[in-house]
């Protein structure tokens, strides 16, 4: 998987967020707004191919928390931008 | 007289412009106890006037405490990022349009949207929603993108200039730079002029496409410019563009001034500079000699911050009788700035030019 390059984060007043532009005739346009752990995440990871495991491991790496709380804060931070359409295969 | 909403969307205005050190701390005490309903109308003042995310790259620099609530802040956001993404898809249509084959030859110009753009602080931000075009062989040119496939609309009768869509881009491409002037003779004069700036002073290379000159813009805003207002359509991007232009110092004041009063424009001119003197942060030593009446600013000032395009979007769309009588009024209300622009002509003698016009092009087929 990977993280779809025509997303970009911005910061608005101090909050990240990505913009999803909807269609031009359905108004579908919606904000997703990142944590900093969220934006870490993303920066790290943005251009390159990666996988659940490499996701953990780089929360494990950068906050020293334990494999298993990592493996799953892993699988919700992929889910939640797959739900969005930042992430794809 | 102003509401307190639409000075503080001027104020903002003025500061992302960035012509003047502003008084920071007085917008932020305006700005103090402003409710999400007024934040809301400001917003709504900066959509009505094209300068959404021009503003919005102020609202976000705001202290905290006087930041516009969030969700309305997100939402401004959104606007903010689709004028950016519009005008790259703007820039890649022209850039593609210069290179086809069979135009490559002939040159483009850009009006301005792209060439007042790089004036704004942040270019990306000025809104735009068509691209202008001036090729001086709209014959050629059109037959050029037929040659590729392209319809091209020839509506050079009813406006000024033939219409086309190329990579979901609405392109006008101008015949003349010159509509609602009254009288045919001063039409082609001011055309002529305008004609002339460009050619005499020539272009300059820009991408996607080359841009005029700063002496053709100015002039060109002016007569634009004073065309909406006579009709009601004038508004704040308008304002922008010639503050920034002027403040520029690329523009050649001396001739500048000699070409409005022989547009018949001085009156009108000098009104607009002294709001960007008073309203935008225009330096005064930026915007040359110009005669003061403050009491007409103000009142030009109120109407333009009055626009309302919803007006112009309804007449559209309403029956033949409903919009007749809609365009009579307006014709009627707008009385006062026809006179002012076009040098106190007679209600009477505006009305009659008018129908005269109207008649000529649609039944006649000649402007």
């Amino acid at each position: 998987m990977k993280i779809d390059g025509r997303h970009k984060i911005r910061t608005v007043a101090g909050e990240s967020i990505i913009i999803m532009q909807g269609q031009t005739t359905v108004d579908m346009t919606h904000v997703v707004s990142l944590n900093a752990t969220s934006v870490w995440l993303f920066e790290r990871l943005a251009g390159r191919d990666f996988d659940a495991a490499g996701v953990a491991s780089l929360l494990v790496e950068e906050y020293g928390i334990e494999r298993e709380r990592a493996e799953a804060d892993a699988a919700a931070w992929i889910e939640k931008l797959r739900s969005c359409g930042i992430i794809v295969e | 007289m102003m509401r307190r909403t639409e000075r503080i969307a001027i104020g903002l205005l003025r500061q992302a412009l960035g012509l003047a050190q502003q008084a920071a701390d007085d917008l932020v005490t305006e700005l103090r106890g402003l409710s999400g309903q007024e934040w809301r109308e400001v917003y709504r003042f900066t959509v009505r006037h094209f300068v959404t995310a021009v503003v919005f790259d102020a609202a976000e620099r705001l202290p905290a405490e006087v930041r516009p609530p969030r969700d309305l802040l997100l939402q401004w956001a959104v606007h903010a990022d689709k004028v950016i993404r519009d005008n790259e898809r703007i820039a890649h249509a022209t850039q593609s349009l210069v290179g086809l084959p069979g135009v490559q030859g002939i040159g483009i110009t850009v009006l301005k949207g792209a060439g007042l753009a790089s004036l704004y602080p942040r270019p990306e931000l000025r809104e735009s929603c068509d691209v202008d075009i001036y090729t001086g062989r709209a014959d050629d040119f059109n037959r050029a993108v037929r040659a590729l496939g392209i319809e091209v609309h020839d509506d050079a009768l009813e406006h000024k200039h033939d219409c086309f869509e190329y990579c979901d881009v609405y392109f006008e491409n101008h015949r003349s730079f010159v509509n609602s002037v009254p009288g045919r003779a001063m039409r082609r004069h001011v055309d002529n002029l305008l004609v002339g700036l460009l050619e005499g002073r020539g272009v300059r290379r820009a991408a996607p496409a080359d841009v005029p000159n700063p002496d053709f813009n100015a002039l060109h805003i002016v007569v634009h410019t004073a065309e909406h207002f006579s009709h009601g359509a004038a508004h704040m991007r308008h304002l922008c563009d010639w503050a920034l232009l002027l403040a520029s110092g690329e523009v050649d004041l001396t001739l500048l001034r000699a070409n409005i009063a022989e547009c018949g424009l001085l009156r009108f001119a000098d009104a607009m500079t002294g709001i960007c003197i008073d309203r935008m942060g225009l330096p005064s030593e930026a915007a040359g000699p110009v005669q003061r009446d403050r009491e007409l600013e103000n009142r030009v000032m109120s109407a333009i911050a009055g626009y309302d395009g919803k007006i112009m979007h309804d007449l559209q769309h309403k029956g033949w009788w409903e919009s007749a009588v809609d365009k009579l009024r307006l014709f009627i209300d707008n009385d006062w700035r026809r006179r002012l622009v076009y040098n106190n002509r007679s209600f009477a003698h505006s009305f009659v030019k008018q129908v005269s016009q109207t008649v000529r092009y649609r039944i006649f087929g000649r402007r």
